[in-house]
């Protein structure tokens, strides 16, 4: 999934990203109040870690105005004081959890895949197309009894497509979901890594569960299915 | 008496006091009743007497009396007297009563030839006596006598007693029962008081008495209180909210430790990853110890533990000025001292060298290559002051406004260095020092101004 860090210490933040990359994120950071503000409103995030203390805008702030703004993205807030009311203006603010500082890169991520589920909700932290499953804490994929092995973004960019399975998914909401804002994807990377997760994805030469529709994206699911 | 309450006490000691002023006015009153009739019925006895041995004439030592005398005498005496005229041998002339009391009968043949008054009689009946002698020359005739009995006195003290004896419970019974309850009332306050005490607990101080304001010793008590709780809840709120920024600033160099230690061990690296995550861990410790050098520093500021001496300024500043040589030399820096001669302030050596350090060391650092940084000593009203001026950038408005604050850090400066606490550090120094300390920006030219104001020994 990818993740937008708002945080103004910034070895911290680049800690983070770290941690959540190898886990196959990606991962944006923000240094300031408002241009987190911003990149959160414009940017297509999964998920918003947010720290309370920012410069030029707070982070409690920033998550009442997204929520007025109609931002649904799932937020996390990080918050290094000890008293009850930031945790309390900041859930009531909008935020979907909290976490205190110092925290471990292990319960940021269980936090961050707790209030991901929450939009449309999973009963659990397995996703599963036809015989295709995907555990999002360890993030080990099967197909069938078969393990298959995956990089960090290829593993991300097909909890994007189970994620999705069904709808259309365009080359652009792609690029969006799976690229740091900061880098341009060159224009045949996605079709690279779309070639890479179908050969992964059928082992066995299982049906293919990857369909292109010309002109428009990919379908991700049983062909001919819903 | 240590376990009454205080209303049981001043009603107690009220009480016996009242019980003690009335038993001294009523005995006083008492005796003063007394003597005067006493005195009155003396005074009655003598005079009427007088009157008595007037109306008789004396001729060669005989009394004539006749009849018409007679009926004067009756009128003398009137209704509660008694009276009775004896000649020189003892016989009587003429008496209102018979028989006549045998004490009465035996003064009156004593024959002094002075005016007398005395008591006589048994216990029961004791009568008081006026007898005058009627004299002839220099022989005594015979004497007038009067009496009445002092039974009507001995009642009359009697009757006053036993008013007392009666009132005077009843109206200390009174005063108590009306005592105990303006005091209830007076001290209802004070009840409040304890019970508001002991049910603030020091997370919950915004509790007030809020008594009407009346300017009795109570209002001003319960205002007072009320002032105190005021102050505790500005220090309590202060506190928390300094242990609150402090665990905020702690949290942050943990946190970057924590995530950099977490990653680190997560799955086997290269030296070259290892390296970096010791670098970053290496350098938050040195935050760390710094944050924690300056929180112990704004904690001892803050407990005013100086001992103000008398100290040459520009000896100070000398110091000062030369340990920043070398830094002020490698940055290419010129440092102008305008402080000549002796100077002297009062204040603790170790803090103002500290203050005057880093006010200077931040104003090197923000100094352009090439700068020069300007120490002035001004005098200023009520002491001495050191202007230290750069041609750096100068403070921004927020840094104006907020600098002493703790941990504030100009965001705009764009480094995390610096703790956020030295100016506020420099500050606590300076007040407990009985100077001050203030930022301006030249007016003239770029640059920032620090005064540091100091009291003049």
């Amino acid at each position: 999934m990818k993740v937008l860090i708002v945080e103004d210490n910034g070895a911290l933040a680049e800690g983070v990203r770290r941690g959540l990359a190898e886990s196959g994120h990606i991962v944006d950071i923000e240094a300031d109040g408002i241009s987190g503000e911003s990149a959160a409103e414009a940017g297509a995030y999964d998920a918003v870690i947010l720290d309370v203390m920012l410069p030029h805008r707070d982070g409690v702030t920033i998550a009442k105005n997204l929520r007025a703004a109609g931002v649904r993205t799932p937020i996390l807030i990080l918050t290094a004081r000890d008293t009850v009311e930031d945790i309390v203006c900041g859930l009531d603010a909008g935020a979907d959890d909290y976490l205190r500082k110092p925290f471990t890169l292990a319960e940021l991520e269980a936090r961050l895949r707790s209030i991901t589920r929450r939009d449309p909700p999973l009963l659990s932290n397995e996703l599963r197309v036809e015989d295709l499953t995907m555990d999002l804490t360890t993030r080990d994929v099967r197909r069938g009894a078969a393990a298959i092995h995956l990089s960090a973004r290829e593993s991300a960019f097909l909890e994007y497509f189970m994620r999705n399975a069904g709808l259309l998914i365009t080359r652009a909401m792609l690029e969006d979901a799976l690229w740091e804002t900061t880098r341009d994807t060159t224009s045949n990377v996605i079709e690279v890594y779309v070639r890479r997760l179908r050969s992964k994805l059928s082992p066995n030469a299982e049906p293919p569960l990857i369909t292109t529709i010309r002109g428009a994206g990919y379908k991700f699911g049983p062909r001919g299915g819903a | 008496m240590r376990n009454l309450t205080l209303r049981a006490q001043i009603t107690l000691v009220y009480g016996v006091a009242l019980m003690l002023g009335l038993l001294a006015f009523a005995s006083l009153s008492l005796f003063i009743l007394d003597d005067s009739a006493r005195t009155s019925l003396d005074q009655t006895l003598l005079s009427d007497t007088r009157t008595l041995r007037a109306l008789l004439e004396v001729r060669r030592g005989k009394i004539l009396f006749d009849e018409s005398d007679r009926s004067q005498f009756a009128r003398v005496l009137g209704v509660k007297l008694s009276g009775a005229v004896y000649d020189a041998r003892g016989r009587v002339i003429i008496s209102s009563t018979q028989p006549i009391p045998r004490s009465v009968r035996a003064v009156a043949r004593e024959m002094r030839a002075t005016p007398r008054l005395l008591t006589v009689g048994p216990r029961d009946e004791r009568l008081r006596v006026a007898v005058v002698p009627i004299k002839d020359g220099n022989r005594v005739a015979g004497v007038a006598i009067l009496w009445r009995s002092i039974d009507f006195i001995e009642d009359l003290d009697r009757h006053s007693a036993v008013i007392f004896a009666v009132a005077a419970p009843l109206i200390v019974a009174f005063a108590i029962l009306l005592g105990s309850v303006v005091a209830r009332r007076g001290l209802l306050p004070l009840r409040r008081v304890a019970e508001l005490a002991s049910e603030i607990e020091a997370h919950d101080l915004s509790r007030r008495l809020r008594a009407p304001t009346t300017n009795d010793e109570l209002g001003r008590l319960c205002a007072a209180f009320d002032r105190m709780l005021d102050r505790l809840e500005g220090a309590f709120e202060r506190e928390r909210r300094f242990t609150s920024d402090a665990s905020h600033e702690l949290r942050g160099p943990l946190s970057v430790m924590k995530v950099e230690a977490e990653l680190a061990l997560r799955r086997p690296r290269t030296a070259a990853e290892y390296n970096r995550a010791l670098h970053v861990i290496s350098s938050e410790v040195d935050h760390l110890v710094s944050l924690t050098t300056d929180l112990l520093a704004t904690a001892r500021a803050g407990s005013a533990e100086t001992s103000p001496g008398t100290v040459n300024l520009s000896a100070i500043i000398e110091s000062v000025t030369a340990r920043v040589k070398t830094l002020a030399e490698n940055r290419g820096v010129g440092i102008a001292v305008d402080c000549d001669g002796e100077r002297y302030v009062r204040c603790d050596v170790q803090g103002t060298t500290r203050v005057v350090f880093a006010v200077l060391h931040n104003a090197l650092k923000h100094s352009p290559p090439g700068g020069r940084i300007d120490i002035r000593c001004n005098d200023v009203e009520g002491g001495l002051a050191v202007e230290i001026a750069d041609q750096g950038p100068g403070f921004s408005p927020e840094a104006l406004q907020h600098a002493f604050e703790r941990f504030w850090r100009d965001d705009d400066e764009g480094t995390c260095e610096g703790t956020g606490l030295g100016l506020s550090i420099a500050q606590g120094i300076m007040v407990g020092n009985g100077g001050a300390i203030s930022l301006r920006n030249r007016l003239d030219e770029r640059g920032a101004v620090v005064e540091v104001a100091f009291r003049r020994a």
